[in-house]
Order: C-alpha cells, then structure tokens, then sequence
C-alpha cells in the first residue's frame, strides 16, 4: 500500500496539488455562506453533466426521433424519468445559484484587483450557462420547447445590423426544423461544455491562486478562517447532500412532463414565452416603445443590453474605489438596483 | 377524336337538327363533301366564339369564357351542338339562321329534349365516353321535376340547365362543378330553401337547413368527407323525388347496411310493414338526422321508443335492459379510462391499457349497432366482453399506478437517506 | 455553522455549545466509543447513499424493458402462424394493425383503423377483402376503399420476414 503511494506521490503532481489545498482557507465572517454557492454552482455542473450523459445514451437528435426517444426515456428505461427530471431541475437550480453566485460577488466587490481575471471568466462562464440552457431547452422537441426557441431566435433578430444572420445562423434557416435541432445539439452536447471547461478551469485555478476574497466591510473586524480542508470541504458536501435532497423532492413533486410533440405547422400557443431565466430580457425588451426617435424600439433595446453587458463585465475596471479597497456605496447601489430589476420583471413576467 | 369526325356530325347536325340523323343521300353527299373541305383546313375558331368573345357585350363575352372551359367546348361540341346555326359563317344573319338550324335561346321547357337529343343516345355518347350513362333522360321523366314539366308545364321547375349549369357545364367529378358532391346541397338548396321561388309549391324549404346541422351535412360541407349522402345520394339525381316509405330504410342501406339487416331480423321489421312507417326515418328522422346517443333509448328529452311504447310496456322495458347494459360499459370504459389517464400524467407508458381500452370502445360501437335488434339479449355479448377488456385496461393502469407508487416509496426512503447522511455529516463536523 | 465565535489562530476553534455535556458522555469528542460509532455510522450510511445514487445508474444503462417506444418496426407474427387466405390483427404502437397473406401466398399489413370512425377492420378469407363491421366498409387488398363510407385507403406498411419472425414497418 504505502509502495503504491510512494509510486504515484513521485510520478504525479499530487503532493503538489495536496500542499496547495492544505494551505487553502476560506475566511469566516457574517457573509461566509455566499462562499458556498460556487460549490454549489460546481456541484449542479457536475450532476448535470452525469445527467446529461446518461441521458445521452439513449436520446437521438433527429426531428422525427427526439420526442420519441424522450418518450423512451420517461417510460420504457429504467429510471428515465428521474435521471431526465433531475437534469430539468438541477438546471433551473444552476441557474439560480449562478444568479445569486453573480450578484453575491458583485456585492462583495470580490472582482476587485487581483481577481479581475476570475470575475470575467466568471461572466463569461454565466453567459456559456444560458447558451446552455437555451440549447437544452429545445431538445425535447415538444411544443413548449418548439415554441419558445421559435420566440427566443425572434428576439435574436432584434440585434441591429446583424440581427437576421445572425437568427439564421441560429437556426440553421429561416424557421425552427430539424437542422436547428442538430445545430443546438452540437451546441448543447460539445461546443459549449467544452468552451466552459476551459473557461471554468481557469476561474478554478485562478480562485486557488488568489484565495477566497474578503468583503471590504468585514475587513475592520479581526480576521479568522478556517482551513478548506477538511472543515469546509465537509461543510461544503454538506451542502451538496442538501442540494441533492432538493432536487430529488423537485423530481419527484414536480416531474418533467412530456408534453405534446412540436407541430411546426399549428397556431403559437398562447402565452408561450421563455425559459424563466430569460424572462428579464423578454419583459425589458416588450416596455420598449415601437420606436424611439428614428430607431426601433427592439434594436435600442438589445443595443441597451450590450451595453450593460460589457459594462458588468468590466466592473473591476470601473470601480475605482474597490480597487483602491474602499467602501463603494455607488457600485453596492447599482447591484441591488439590479437585483431588484431582474427580480421585479421576472415576477412579472411569469405572472404576464 | 380525330377532328374530322368531329366536325362532320356538327355539320350534320346544323343541317338535320330537329330530326335524328337520317341517311338520306343528299345528307350523305353533303357529309362527304364537307368532310374532305374540313379535312383540309385546320381547326378553325367558330365565329360564334369570335363574335360573341369580342365584339357584342360582356354578358355574352361571360358566357362564351365560360362554355370554352367547359366541357362541352373541349369535346369539340360547339355553340351550334346546343343552339344551332352556322359556325362557319361570317355574318350574323348567316350564322343565326333559322335554315340553318339556329333555336337561339331555347325555351325551358324544350331543353331536357334538347340535351337528350346527344345524351340519351348510346351510340352517340360512346364516341366521347364509353361509360357514360345515356338513362338520364328517361330517369328525369319519372322524377318529381320531369313529371311537373311534362304534365303540369310548371314554368320554374328543375331542368337540366338548372343544376348543371348552362354555358360552363363541367364534369361531375370536377370539384368545380355544380353537380360535384360537395356542392351538390347547395346547387339543390338554390331552388328548394328559397320559399319565395317554391310558393305554391306543396313542399317544404327548410330540407338544407336541417340537413346542414345533421351528421350528413356537417361532414360534408364542414369536413369535405364524400363519403357522406348528399341529396343525391338518397333522392336520387336524375330521378329524383321523395321515397316511397318501403324504399326509406333501403336507402340508408346503402351505406348502414349492417343496421338494416339487424333491423329486418327484429320484432320491429313486421310492426313497420303493417303500419307502413318508413323504417330508419321514424327514429333518426330524414333530414335533420343528429348524432345519435344512448339516450334515445330512454330519457325524457331525446327517447324515440316511449314515442310508441307504453309505460311500462314489454318494449320499453327492453329499451331499458339495453341502455343499462350500455351504460354500465360505458361507465366501466370511463373508469378505466381515468385511471390510465392518471397514470399517463404522471409519465407512465400507457400504450398497452390504451390499446385495450381502445378494443373496449370497439364493443361500445358494436353493441350500439346490435341495438337495432331491439333485443337486450343480443346486445348483452357485445356490452359484456366490452367490460371485460375495459376491466383489463382497467388493471393494467392500476398496473401504473403500482409503479408510480414504487417510485413514491423509493424517492421517500432515498430522502431519508440523505438527511440522515447530512446529519451524520453534520455531527461529523461538529466534533473537529 | 460560522456564527460561532473563532479565535485567532487559524487552526484551531471552540463550539458555541458545549459538547462535553456530562449527561451525555456518549457524545464526548474525545470519547473514542463515540468516535468510532460516528465513523461506522458514517460510513454505512454512506455507503447506503451511495447504493441509493449508483442503483438508478446501473439500472439505467442496463437493457430498457422494451426494444424501442418509438415502434417504427414491430414482430407482427411467426411465418408459420400465417397460412394462405388469412389475416391477423396485431398491435402496433398504440393501435391495432392488421397482418395479411392473400390467397397468392403475398404478405401484406395495414393499419387496421378504419377511416371512417376508427373501428377495428379484420380480415374476411375467402372474399378478398378487408371488412369493417361498424358501417360495412370495404377495403381491397391494397387498402384502397371499395365500397362503404370510408373516405380514405388504409396506411400501408411495410413487410419483410427474418428468420422465423414477420417484422412489419412503418413505411
């Protein structure tokens, strides 16, 4: 046993990898649980992934085949109908710890210097989650699914200039067919994992290089911590089992149905509308007038959401004060204003 | 058709047209010398067509459109086939003469004789269709309308330009004839649901209203199913008049073959000879027939048997024994049917209940059938293996819910599972 | 958990509630009994967890209880069941299918819903046709209507025989 160790401790980096979490810490102070839900945002990819290529073992991506292969799925598999109803679920709780992970280190001002790098690979692995989300979303191809892809590229069409190419592009045509599916499979099941791979392995590195940050405001009070391995990492499965009993109860109380199978050729269902994590944008962009000085409506609205976009994304670089480690109010201010925002036209778009 | 022969009879016809094609010599001569000119040119408009397309009004330009789409025009029967005259002609007094046969606008009451004069004659006819049937003339004298022409000469009954159109008269199976089935109900409903035209008439107008509203209209005229009777298919075309009552039931064998046989074997067959009541018009009524349902055989609103029966009577009891053994399917079917639906809703595979079930609805038709053998002992095979298979269909979704059940009992005890775990985890923890 | 007051040094903190209560000695930290009951614990339940994740696995990847939901192709009957002049009504999917060998030795299947309102069409040997009891319909051995309502032919389906078994397709 011990030879064996002795082998792979001077062939492989483990001693290295374990010094370094060894002297990993995580600081304690009164927002301490926020540093779980990067955990948690880890763990829910981890299922999804498990999941997701469980699930691939018995889908077929093909307009006349997807339905039928879900269908398979739910009823004749073993188990189908739980492997397919945890990924539904743990993805709509990947979306929400996402959220509260995005705006808890946004609150915290954790992008402040040195940890530029991990904020922005941060939002762009948020930004990969979504294309996630979408992709998934139609592969079911039932009539929800249909529907809300046909709504969601529409909205595509908004982006000035390119806006038409790039729906296209999206779909693969002028409508939602077959070739669309095979495109958002390719997305769903390859390009972008492995784009958030790369991306999350070097937000991952980068998180162990510069350690967990501390918040500015707790900085007044003495400093504790305790050590990641063993205390939080436990703390940390914890959790996880946790996460897991909410996600087996979802599964169960609240299972994936089936649906109808999509009928390209049948009228929109009423109210059809986007997955829920989408809705913000949707109910932004329908406040925005038919036109607006010479413009449309749509274009400055999506214009609006680029600009926002890149401005979050570049917040480490805007928020001076942070980086100079003092309070910024103004940027705290911006951050519940957003939180409320997003909240408040969620609600209302699920209630519309 | 080669267009010699075509033109050739034309000629005869323009020169012999009130009487049939004799063979007199000088009929033959002419034939042989035009015949060779004709053959000699080539096909050459009609200066019926050229005038009356340009050069004299737009009613007349309408109707000329018209006749050349028909089917008449793309035969190669001309203006002259129906109207006489001289094609060839150059001048308007040429061509609309009477020496050379031109009628003009025929009046009504001679066009069925007009239209017979090609249609009615076999040999004729099968130079341009072999099949076609030259009986309708002859079918048109019996029916209600021929018998008012010959016999009553009433200025507005139906003649054949009445439902067939005049100058575009196309074929009947083209969807965009008049005589097509699916237009067939209107074409009849231009007259016969107009009571302003009809008054004086002994009969009724409301026959297409009530038929629109009956399971025959509403597949027809909202569905295009063609399998379903029009007017036609029930009072005949040509001859058509109302049934005689004996005649009723087989007209709706046509199609319900199987009901009329049950019918014809029950109790009921005689009964109906003896009072000479039309048999499937007395329950289902003619034109307003409706979706039947199971409590035409007893409710207060819909029963056809207390119409006749007694209370208490040896018939409505049999009425009763048949609906409850309906009934009791029926009910057997619906809560089967609930509990696989449960079942599906919860993600179950349903297929195989659904087949059974479907099996089960099936008997539910066939034992509606047997009813018109007014017997609740022929009935009750159908009814009691229908319960049978809805039984099965019925435990196989109980089969689903056992399933859904084991998913309930596992997902509980993997729940238990976890926080037991998280608790242990937790102590675990604690004690560092 | 991190409400609890920590001290300086990194490594080493109190409990905000005193374990070492006397009443219950069993649950002392140091209490090597109740040391080693929360490591077995631990581990059963862990490994009961672990059977609880991995079980729905295994039973997933394993053969699923039928060939395939979306029954494009099924095994109608046995070549031997089949004699000349015969018919069989198989289930297909979610409905019935019928099964036909002409009196040519020929095998045919169709849908076995008649087009007019969905009964259950059989087979009548001797006559050449395929009957529909509700309303006498009448099919050909092409599905094509002959007489009766129906307003459509019945969807043909594929045949072909492999080893002793008839498959029938959705064309």
């Amino acid at each position: 046993m011990m030879a064996i160790k002795e082998f792979l401790i001077s062939r492989l980096p483990v001693k290295e990898a374990l010094d370094i979490l060894k002297k990993k810490e995580v600081p304690v102070h009164r927002l301490s649980p926020f540093y779980y839900l990067g955990g948690i945002c880890l763990y829910l990819l981890i299922v999804q992934i498990v999941t997701g290529v469980l699930l691939l073992i018995y889908y077929s991506p093909s307009e006349d085949q997807a339905y039928q292969s879900v269908k398979f799925i739910m009823t004749k598999v073993s188990f189908g109908w739980l492997i397919r109803s945890i990924h539904a679920w743990s993805a709509n709780m990947l979306m929400v710890a996402l959220f509260i992970h995005l705006f808890s280190t946004f609150l915290m001002k954790a992008y402040r210097p040195p940890r530029e790098f991990t904020w922005m690979t941060g939002i762009l692995m948020f930004l990969t989650c979504l294309g996630l989300g979408f992709t998934g979303y139609l592969l079911p191809w039932n009539q929800l699914a249909y529907f809300a892809t046909k709504v969601g590229t529409e909205i595509v069409a908004a982006v000035p200039l390119m806006g038409e190419a790039l729906k296209e592009f999206l779909r693969g045509g002028t409508n939602v067919t077959g070739v669309t599916l095979t495109r958002f499979f390719a997305l769903h099941i390859w390009i972008l994992p492995l784009m958030l791979f790369a991306i999350a392995g070097l937000h991952l590195i980068l998180v162990q290089k510069h350690g967990m940050s501390r918040p500015h405001c707790e900085s007044s009070k003495p400093k504790q911590s305790m050590p990641f391995f063993p205390h939080f990492l436990l703390r940390d499965l914890n959790v996880w089992l946790l996460v897991l009993a909410i996600l087996t109860i979802l599964s169960f109380y609240f299972p994936t149905h089936l649906g109808e199978p999509a009928d390209p050729l049948s009228p929109t269902p009423i109210g059809i509308k986007p997955e829920w994590y989408f809705l913000f944008t949707f109910q932004l962009l329908k406040l925005f007038p038919a036109h607006i000085l010479w413009f449309e409506g749509e274009h400055i609205g999506i214009i609006g959401f680029g600009i926002v976009g890149i401005l979050i994304f570049l917040v480490p670089f805007l928020d001076k004060k942070s980086a100079k480690d003092e309070r910024s109010p103004a940027f705290t201010i911006i951050g519940w204003f957003m939180i409320a925002t997003i909240v408040g036209l969620t609600i209302w778009g699920v209630l519309d | 058709m080669p267009a010699r022969f075509n033109k050739s009879y034309l000629l005869i016809d323009r020169i012999g047209f009130n009487c049939m094609r004799s063979s007199s010599p000088f009929y033959v001569l002419l034939f042989i010398i035009f015949g060779l000119a004709n053959s000699a040119k080539t096909q050459q408009q009609s200066t019926c067509v050229s005038c009356h397309l340009e050069e004299v009004d737009e009613d007349h330009t309408k109707l000329v459109e018209e006749h050349l789409n028909g089917v008449h025009a793309k035969r190669g029967v001309g203006c002259e086939g129906c109207h006489g005259g001289d094609p060839t002609a150059e001048e308007a007094e040429d061509a609309m003469d009477e020496k050379a046969g031109y009628t003009g606008k025929l009046a009504r009451h001679l066009i069925p004789a007009m239209c017979a004069h090609c249609h009615a004659d076999p040999n004729y006819m099968r130079g341009f269709n072999p099949n076609i049937p030259t009986d309708q003339y002859s079918k048109y004298l019996i029916s209600g309308h021929g018998k008012r022409l010959t016999k009553k000469r009433d200025p507005k009954v139906a003649v054949c330009t009445s439902c067939h159109g005049t100058h575009g008269i196309l074929a009947p199976n083209d969807p965009s004839s008049s005589v097509y089935s699916l237009n067939i109900p209107n074409t009849c409903a231009k007259c016969h649901s107009d009571s302003t035209y009809m008054t004086g008439r002994n009969i009724p107008t409301n026959q297409f209203a009530l038929y629109a509203h009956s399971v025959h209209g509403e597949a027809l005229l909202n569905r295009d199913d063609r399998a379903a009777p029009t007017c036609t298919g029930c009072h005949g075309s040509h001859e058509a008049r109302r049934p005689e009552p004996s005649g009723v039931a087989n007209t709706c064998a046509q199609c319900h073959n199987y009901n009329r046989e049950l019918f014809v074997a029950s109790p009921h067959n005689a009964a109906f000879e003896k009072n000479n009541y039309s048999e499937c018009e007395v329950c289902h009524g003619n034109h307003a027939i409706t979706k039947t349902s199971d409590d035409m055989l007893l409710s207060d609103s819909e029963g056809v048997c207390q119409k006749c029966h007694d209370e208490g009577s040896k018939g409505l009891l049999t009425a009763a024994a048949m609906k409850a053994s309906i009934d009791s399917l029926k009910m057997m079917i619906n809560t089967a049917n609930g509990v696989v639906e449960l079942g599906r809703t919860y993600g179950m595979s349903s297929e195989e209940p659904e087949y059974q079930l479907r099996q089960a609805h099936n008997k539910l038709v066939q034992a509606r059938a047997l009813i018109h053998t007014f017997s609740a002992e022929k009935v009750a095979p159908a009814t009691s293996e229908g319960i049978k298979l809805a039984i099965e269909a019925n435990s196989q979704g109980q089969e689903l819910m056992n399933q859904y059940n084991f998913r309930r009992r596992g997902f509980i005890l993997s729940v238990i599972v976890i926080l037991l775990l998280s608790v242990l985890l937790t102590v675990k923890i604690r004690s560092l | 958990m991190f409400l609890r007051k920590f001290n300086e040094k990194p490594y080493h903190f109190h409990m905000d509630f005193d374990l070492k209560s006397p009443k219950i000695p069993a649950l002392q930290p140091e209490n090597p009994e109740r040391r080693s009951f929360l490591s077995t614990a631990l581990s059963t339940v862990s490994l009961a967890f672990l059977g609880f994740v991995f079980y729905p696995v295994f039973k997933y990847l394993k053969q699923p209880l039928a060939s395939g939901i979306n029954v494009k192709t099924t095994v109608a009957a046995k070549i031997s069941e089949l004699p000349n002049d015969s018919g069989k009504i198989f289930r297909f999917g979610d409905s019935p299918a019928i099964l036909i060998r002409t009196p040519e030795g020929q095998l045919k299947s169709f849908s076995a819903v008649c087009t007019h309102l969905d009964c259950t069409v059989q087979y009548v040997p001797g006559k050449r046709h395929i009957f529909c009891a509700c309303h006498n319909g009448r099919y050909d051995l092409n599905g094509r209507v002959i007489s009766g309502p129906p307003p459509r032919p019945l969807e043909e389906f594929k045949v072909y025989e492999e080893g002793e078994d008839i498959f029938v397709s959705k064309a």
